[in-house]
């Protein structure tokens, strides 16, 4: 298997990437705001490695900007001082840390990585996924339950002012509103939700905001029924 | 004694999330929900750190960063934002700011990035 790899540089990432096989093409940048614009340029690369506190953007707002911006998914291997090494489920697999130094052993999980990337993965059709707050718990219950109960209470009132705001025509605080309430909406990783917010924060004109809100509103109908059904002790 | 950081955020969730993780990780957290108690709780309490959002009800979380770099300048701030564009980043830092985590955080990262700010103090 021949990859592209694009390397942001210093002592560790350049040891790093002498222990990858031969065959593997391998770029170097001097920062991460440079591998941006080298994934933007050219979406050719299966791995970007980079130090966890890579200038000026850390490989974690590297991987974030990546995700939101340039829609683009490339996998991101972090090396960094402190952590267990291994693939970062909370990254939807994307994202793999090893401690520094990385040595031949570490490897593997680059491999690991890369081949998770390759392989489709199974696809859901649930409205929402408790895997963010697993992560976040360490898959705590009690904290898991509380959570949703505040996403159902907070969002459902956050949903009401947000049609009010509508209903007289206050686009600005629409816009606040959806910002609001996206973090809630990425936690339980609804993506539709998650891009209708942006939309209403950013992008969408004002005849679009009415058919947004609704869809707004019928996703998070969505996830509650299915959390209803699931967890019937919240009702 | 228990390092004291003040969170500033108005999602309930992201603040029940920051909440659970920074106490497992032995700091003492104290929540305000907007600019305005964020000042009244600075007014009255000494803290080694303060996490804010940058979209905040009544004061921004920009005139917040203004108010503590004045204040009290060597606290450490880092802001928590949903915002993932260079320009927001870019001001954030030119604000004095000393770090800057996009929500959702992931816990890893708070966990380090916490340490690190705390480190400086």
């Amino acid at each position: 298997m021949h990859l592209n790899i694009l390397v942001v540089e210093d002592n560790n990432t350049e040891k790093a990437a002498r222990l990858l096989p031969e065959d593997w093409q391998v770029t170097y940048c001097d920062n991460s705001y440079d591998a941006i614009q080298l994934i933007k340029k050219e979406d050719s690369f299966q791995l970007l490695m980079l130090d966890e506190y890579a200038s000026p953007l850390s490989a974690y707002q590297t991987f974030d900007y990546l995700k939101s911006e340039i829609k683009t998914e490339v996998p991101v291997l972090v090396l960094g001082e402190e952590g267990e090494n291994g693939i970062l489920e909370h990254y939807q697999n994307k994202m793999a840390f090893i401690k520094k130094p990385v040595t031949n052993s570490d490897i593997k999980i680059i491999n690991d990585l890369i081949e998770k990337n390759f392989v489709p993965k199974e696809v859901s059709d649930k409205a929402y996924s408790l895997d963010y707050l697993n992560a976040i718990s360490d898959s705590n219950f009690e904290f898991i339950k509380e959570t949703l109960v505040i996403f159902r209470t907070s969002v459902k009132d956050k949903l009401i002012q947000l049609k009010e705001a509508l209903g007289q025509n206050d686009f600005k605080s629409v816009a606040e509103i959806a910002h609001n309430i996206k973090p809630s909406f990425e936690m339980l990783e609804n993506k539709t939700s998650v891009h209708i917010c942006d939309l209403l924060n950013n992008r969408a004109s004002k005849e679009e905001v009415p058919e947004l809100v609704t869809e707004l509103e019928s996703q998070f109908d969505k996830i509650n029924a299915e959390l209803e059904n699931d967890f019937p002790e919240l009702i | 004694m228990k390092k004291k950081i003040l969170v500033v955020e108005d999602n309930p969730m992201v603040v029940k999330s920051l909440e659970f993780k920074l106490n497992k990780d032995g700091y003492e957290v104290v929540v305000a929900v907007d600019g305005r108690v964020a000042l009244d709780t600075l007014k009255n309490n000494n803290f080694d750190l303060v996490i804010t959002d940058l979209m905040l009800p009544f004061i921004t979380g920009s005139q917040l960063i203004e108010h503590i770099k004045k204040e009290t300048p060597t606290t450490p701030i880092i802001v928590l934002s949903t915002a993932t564009q260079e320009d927001i980043i870019m001001d954030a830092f030119t604000m004095g700011v000393d770090d800057f985590i996009t929500k959702p955080f992931s816990p890893n990262e708070l966990s380090l990035r916490v340490k690190r700010s705390l480190g400086k103090t």
